[in-house]
C-alpha cells in the first residue's frame, strides 16, 4: 500500500502542498523499526540512516516529490527519492521514500522508509 | 533471464544513435560486500530511461551472476555547482543465479524479483556520472516494510 501511495503522489503534481525547506523527521524502515533521522536546513540534508549511515547532501524538488543526493560515511554515494506531504496545513509532515547507498567496498543497500516530522 | 541477457546485449550493441547513452562500471548489492565489478548501460527513450546492469564472478569453487533492468521516468532535478542531477522512478526486475561447485555436483540457487525502481545520478563536467540505482522487489514482506532489492553504485561516462 505504501508503494501505491508513493506512486500516486509522484504523479499528483502540485496537488499536495510542498513542505518548507527546513524539517526534522524520523523514518521507519524494515519491520517499522527506526531507520532514519534527518535534519534538513534550506534543502541541505544531514542524515543518519541504516543505508547511508552518516551522510550529507542536497535535495531537489518536483512538486511534492523530492530527490536527494550526497556523500555518505560509507565512503560512497547515497541517493533517495520520495514524496512528502503536509498534514492539514500544519507543521506536521509525512513522507515515504526509497533510499539507497553504496560504498567503495561494495556495500550497497536500499530501504523503503515511511515517516514523519515537523517542518518550518 | 534470457530476455534480460538479450536486452543487455542489445543495449551494448545498439545500432541507433548513441547520444545520451551512458556506460559505466560499479559495485552491486548482489555480492554482499564483495567488490565485484558491475557493468551498466543506459539508453534514453524520450522522457524515459532504459537501463541494464550485469555483475558476476566465477571461480573454481562457485559462480554468482546478477542481471537487472529498469525502465524509469527520467528527468533533470537540478543544477548544483558541480553539474546536473538527474533522477528517475519506474519499474524493474532482477535475476540472480549462484551455484556452489562441489566436485561434479552443482548446488544451485536462484533469486529474482520485480517492483518499483529508482535511480539518482550526478553528472560532472557533462561527461562523467556517479549513480545509485535500485530495483525494490515486491513480496509478502513489503507489507512490513521489507523489500528485496538489487542495487548498483556506478561510475561512468555519457556518450
Amino acid at each position: 500500500m505504501k508503494a501505491l501511495w508513493f506512486i500516486a503522489c509522484l504523479f499528483a503534481g502540485e496537488a499536495f502542498a510542498k513542505a518548507n525547506q527546513n524539517a526534522v523527521v524520523i523514518g521507519l524502515g524494515e519491520a517499522y523499526s527506526p531507520d532514519t533521522f534527518r535534519l534538513t536546513i534550506s534543502d541541505l540534508d544531514f542524515m543518519f540512516s541504516r543505508s547511508a549511515e552518516l551522510s550529507f547532501g542536497q535535495r531537489f524538488w518536483s512538486g511534492p516529490a523530492y530527490l536527494g543526493i550526497g556523500l555518505s560515511s560509507k565512503g560512497g554515494l547515497y541517493g533517495l527519492m520520495g514524496v512528502q506531504g503536509v498534514v492539514l496545513e500544519s507543521a506536521l509532515l509525512v513522507f515515504f521514500e526509497f533510499q539507497g547507498a553504496g560504498g567503495y567496498r561494495g556495500d550497497v543497500h536500499a530501504f523503503g522508509v515511511f515517516g514523519g516530522g515537523f517542518h518550518w | 533471464m534470457r530476455t534480460i541477457r538479450l536486452l543487455i546485449i542489445g543495449l551494448l550493441f545498439a545500432s541507433g544513435p548513441l547520444y545520451g547513452m551512458s556506460l559505466g562500471v560499479g559495485l552491486s548489492s548482489a555480492h554482499a560486500g564483495r567488490p565485484v565489478a558491475a557493468l551498466h548501460a543506459g539508453v534514453p527513450l524520450g522522457k524515459m530511461m532504459l537501463t541494464a546492469i550485469t555483475a558476476g564472478v566465477a571461480t573454481e569453487a562457485y559462480y554468482h551472476s546478477a542481471y537487472q533492468s529498469n525502465l524509469l521516468f527520467w528527468q533533470k532535478w537540478g543544477s548544483p555547482f558541480y553539474g546536473d542531477v538527474y533522477g528517475g522512478f519506474g519499474v524493474g526486475a532482477f535475476y540472480m543465479k549462484k551455484a556452489l561447485l562441489v566436485g561434479e555436483e552443482e548446488v544451485e540457487d536462484i533469486d529474482q524479483g520485480y517492483g518499483p525502481a529508482f535511480r539518482v545520478e550526478a553528472r560532472l563536467f557533462s561527461t562523467l556520472f556517479f549513480a545509485v540505482e535500485f530495483t525494490m522487489a515486491l513480496g509478502p514482506a513489503t507489507v512490513a516494510g521489507g523489500w528485496g532489492q538489487m542495487g548498483t553504485m556506478s561510475l561512468g561516462i555519457l556518450l
